[in-house]
């Protein structure tokens, strides 16, 4: 009989469940199409007590709402601002961009809820799935995809070209397009990007010079030199401690990624490991299955042979290989421009002598290697359709291009905030401010403004923000603050980061990626099982458990497990 | 005693060695980590520390302990455990003691059990779940870190087991002395049932210091969230294909971000009120189980 009971108990309970999914979708469907009626007239001008700078910022926001209007978004906390919140707990809904928002645009900002940075696709996923969403959504490019297909996403096409600053319209120009380009679904705009350099995403090798020199060695000029190098690191004692305790390429078990990762090497042959490329007739393939990555493979496979590549890769994760490096075991890696930051800093203060410079990639034959980049942005602004002022969004978005960055005519650096400072004064900061978007050439613009200081010693560069601060920086390093060497080879005039990335802007060296919009539909569902099998499959070859024929297979595996829907998708949507 | 055969000494020896080991294995990653957060950062990142500090100091437990954020969240974690365990020992022992009585006693009493039980089964999920405590206007306080967990059922069953063990007898002649439930319940089953009762505190407080997941759902903001939470978010592995395109600023707090010393001094220091409260309880603990298997 009691048995019995418990069955009405669990109808209830998937009834129940039921509708409250149906409501949610219903909901989420439920569409505002009334075209969006701006309150406030393009003509409209701000009032003259915003201060001397009224007339811009009449321009940067195109009208201010006379009475003001409430926004409401949610917020992932970078690292600082986590700092500041614990310093001053209400910092992210009072600072200085709420402030300037309400009195120069007459817009209050609402955080529904804020979250630290690390957690925020998790937290994001759970107020998408139960559509409990704010007139702002922060999305990453998967997110985007669900807002867009579920039609949360609000068609901005129009409003984003009749608000858009002249100023934001600029930093777009300079990013190619390729920002609103990713955002853009069928045409239609359906979300605001953040944007960042695409070109920083560049491979680049890093290298102990003090390595090369105490072997009397050269920087590398081709792939073979790579390997002589990864050789001589491993067997010729090139710290000099008369130890055989060091190899020549580190190396993780992701196989590839931005630091200690294999992209650069295969681009070394032409291999583009996670991009799509023209295979010469307009259709795009993926490069990961073409053949340079065999070479690339079994090249690998001879260096893991004779002992260049750690014995153990296959377990390391970034920390472990940092470790490594850190402990002055490692003498050469594949990375991107922030490996200085970490863990490079860490191999610097442990061992002074520890001499990391970039240099760019080589190739195997005389076509140079390319490094690819991927899209600029990473994270995009979706306008709830239920917004009631949509347009208040490209307010906001111009609001920060206007005071962020140092190259804009309205620039206040208070706004951006001080380095080191932020603890003294937490309610400063460029990422408290509700959206936010970068000058694409930003890291590039300084190091090159940064090397006009040093070899031309050209004062003048020193008048920007940015430029000044990492002037600072390095000549505080070069008299003898060892903290601060990460800036140095981040942006310095000598064999830095940037230093390669300029070479490759110079001589023309990037490929763009040929998909880089968000993933298609059997990505999303079958990416994962072919990533799993490339990483089986490629670490096996290189550790010799399989023979190099074994990527015949993998390939003709993948094609059948979903590449081949992949690449009809991708080709479809590009 | 009897003299042991060769084969039960050797027994015995295997058993103690394989019993070490399964010690040591536990006990390793504690003391690997104490001796990382008491090690200069430089000699943690490079992997030197195994089980004794190098350049030993105390710098990570004076910004650990000067950190704002991990005092507010070591108070938040405090109110939860405090508040945490009186509701939910109260309302154990308020579910279980008429759960305990006969079906005569208690009318339905089969169907409650199974009202609770289902729950143990069958559970909303995480988006009904979050849309239930939304709803009910909980989010973003200590609340809604302790009312959707206010009946632990298991915590119930063991504790109504208990109850039934004790001989019926004892209530039975306390009841013909005068003695209503309360009496009952509160001079004779619970002085009666204590390492029951020892070992669902040590449950319930172990459960409630170490929860982080319903912290990062349910608090609208990092302030709120309890220690483990917090701890979480510091310890997370980072996806560094983000680094890819991160301003300089946020470059620059990479490097204290991966500070392991600190990072280790943080546990340890959130392990530690946990490790306290074991040695006490732990006794009642040994004892609940025999004095339990015994009776039945």
């Amino acid at each position: 009989m009691e048995k019995k009971a418990s069955y009405p108990q669990i109808l209830t309970t998937a009834v129940l469940t039921a509708a409250i999914l149906v409501l949610a979708a219903c909901s989420g469907n439920h569409t505002t199409n009334k075209e969006s009626n701006p309150s406030s007239q393009a003509s409209q001008t701000s009032n003259d007590n915003t201060g001397d700078a009224a007339d811009s910022t009449a321009e940067i926001a195109k009208g201010k709402y006379d009475s003001p209007i409430t926004v409401t978004s949610v917020m992932g906390l970078s690292d600082q601002v986590q700092k500041s919140v614990a310093i001053k707990p209400d910092v992210v809904n009072d600072n200085i961009w709420t402030r300037g928002y309400e009195k120069d645009l007459g817009i209050k900002i609402k955080y529904l809820w804020t979250v630290p940075g690390a957690q925020m696709e998790q937290k994001m996923n759970v107020a998408i799935s139960s559509n409990d969403l704010p007139d702002i959504i922060p999305a990453n490019p998967r997110q985007f995809k669900m807002l867009v297909d579920t039609g949360v996403a609000m068609d901005i096409t129009q409003l984003f070209d009749q608000y858009a600053s002249d100023f934001t319209k600029k930093m777009m120009e300079a990013d190619k397009n390729i920002g609103l380009n990713q955002a853009t679904v069928e045409g239609k705009l359906m979300g605001i990007p953040q944007l960042n350099g695409a070109i920083d995403a560049a491979s680049m090798i890093w290298i102990r010079a003090d390595w090369l020199k105490n072997l009397g060695l050269e920087p590398p000029k081709t792939m073979d030199d790579v390997i002589k190098i990864a050789e001589a690191f491993t067997k010729n004692d090139p710290d000099r401690n008369g130890a055989n305790d060091t190899y020549g390429l580190g190396l993780l078990k992701d196989l590839t990624g931005g630091f200690a990762g294999l992209d650069g090497f295969f681009e070394g042959y032409h291999g583009y490991v996670n991009g799509w490329i023209d295979d010469g007739s307009g259709n795009l393939v993926f490069g990961g299955i073409q053949p340079p990555i065999k070479s690339a493979l079994a090249k690998l496979a001879e260096m893991y042979k004779n002992g260049y590549i750690d014995k153990e890769f296959s377990v390391k994760d970034t920390a472990k290989v940092a470790e490594s490096v850190t402990a002055g075991k490692v003498g050469m890696l594949y990375g991107q421009h922030w490996n200085p930051f970490y863990p490079l800093q860490d191999a610097k203060n442990k061992d002074p002598k520890a001499d990391w410079q970039a240099f760019p990639i080589v190739s195997i034959d005389s076509v140079p290697a390319k490094p690819m980049i991927n899209g600029s942005a990473a994270t995009f602004y979706v306008v709830n359709k239920k917004m009631k002022n949509p347009e208040a969004a490209i307010k906001l978005y111009n609001y920060f291009y206007a005071k962020d960055p140092a190259i804009s005519p309205d620039f206040a650096p208070a706004y951006h905030g001080k380095n080191g400072e932020q603890e003294k004064i937490p309610d400063q900061n460029y990422q408290l401010a509700t959206m936010t978007s970068f000058y694409p050439q930003q890291n590039l613009f300084i190091h090159q403004s940064v090397n006009k200081y040093f070899n031309e010693k050209d004062q003048s560069v020193l008048e920007n923000y940015w430029v000044k601060d990492n002037v600072e920086q390095i000549e505080n390093y070069k008299a003898g603050d060892n903290k601060l060497w990460s800036g140095y080879a981040w942006a310095g005039p000598d064999n830095s980061a940037f230093n390669v990335i300029e070479f490759y802007d110079k001589n023309d060296r990037f490929l763009q990626n040929g998909y880089i919009k968000a993933d298609t539909e059997s990505t999303t569902q079958k990416g994962a099982t072919l990533n799993q099998m490339r990483s089986e499959t490629f670490t096996k070859i290189i550790m010799g458990a399989a023979p190099v024929d074994e990527f015949d297979a993998y390939v003709t595996k993948w094609k059948k497990l979903g590449g081949d829907d992949i690449t009809r998708e991708v080709n479809a949507a590009k | 005693m009897h003299h042991r055969t060769f084969g039960g000494k050797v027994f015995e020896g295997v058993n103690h060695l394989f019993l070490a080991a399964c010690a040591l294995l536990c006990i390793f990653p504690i003391i690997h980590v104490l001796a990382v957060s008491f090690s200069g950062s430089t000699a943690a990142a490079a992997g030197q520390v195994t089980l004794w500090p190098v350049e030993f100091n105390l710098s990570s437990y004076k910004y650990a302990l000067n950190n704002p954020q991990f005092l507010t969240s070591f108070l938040v974690s405090l109110e939860r455990v405090a508040l945490g365990l009186s509701v939910n020992m109260l309302l154990t022992i308020f579910a279980a003691y008429p759960l305990s009585k006969e079906r005569s006693d208690l009318y339905g009493r089969n169907a409650y059990s199974w009202y609770l039980f289902i729950t143990i089964i069958f559970s909303g999920g995480l988006i009904p779940w979050y849309m239930t405590v939304k709803q009910l206007g909980l989010m973003d306080s200590v609340w809604a870190l302790i009312l959707p967990g206010a009946v632990p059922v298991f915590n119930v069953i063991i504790l109504l087991n208990f109850f039934r063990q004790l001989p019926k007898e004892i209530g039975e002649s306390a009841f013909i002395d005068g003695a209503g439930h309360w009496t009952i319940l509160s001079r004779i089953y619970l002085p009666l049932s204590k390492p029951a009762l020892a070992t669902l505190v040590l449950f319930t407080c172990v459960g409630h210091w170490n929860a982080w997941f319903d912290g990062l759902i349910l608090m609208s903001s990092p302030h709120h969230y309890p220690l483990q939470t917090y701890l979480q978010t510091i310890m997370i592995n980072r996806d560094m294909s983000l680094f890819t395109t991160a301003s300089q600023e946020e470059l620059k707090m990479l490097s204290e971000v991966s500070d392991r010393t600190l990072k280790s001094a943080q546990i340890f220091i959130a392990a530690a009120p946990i490790l306290a409260v074991y040695p006490f309880l732990q006794k009642y603990f040994m004892k609940g189980i025999v004095v339990g298997s015994v009776k039945g």
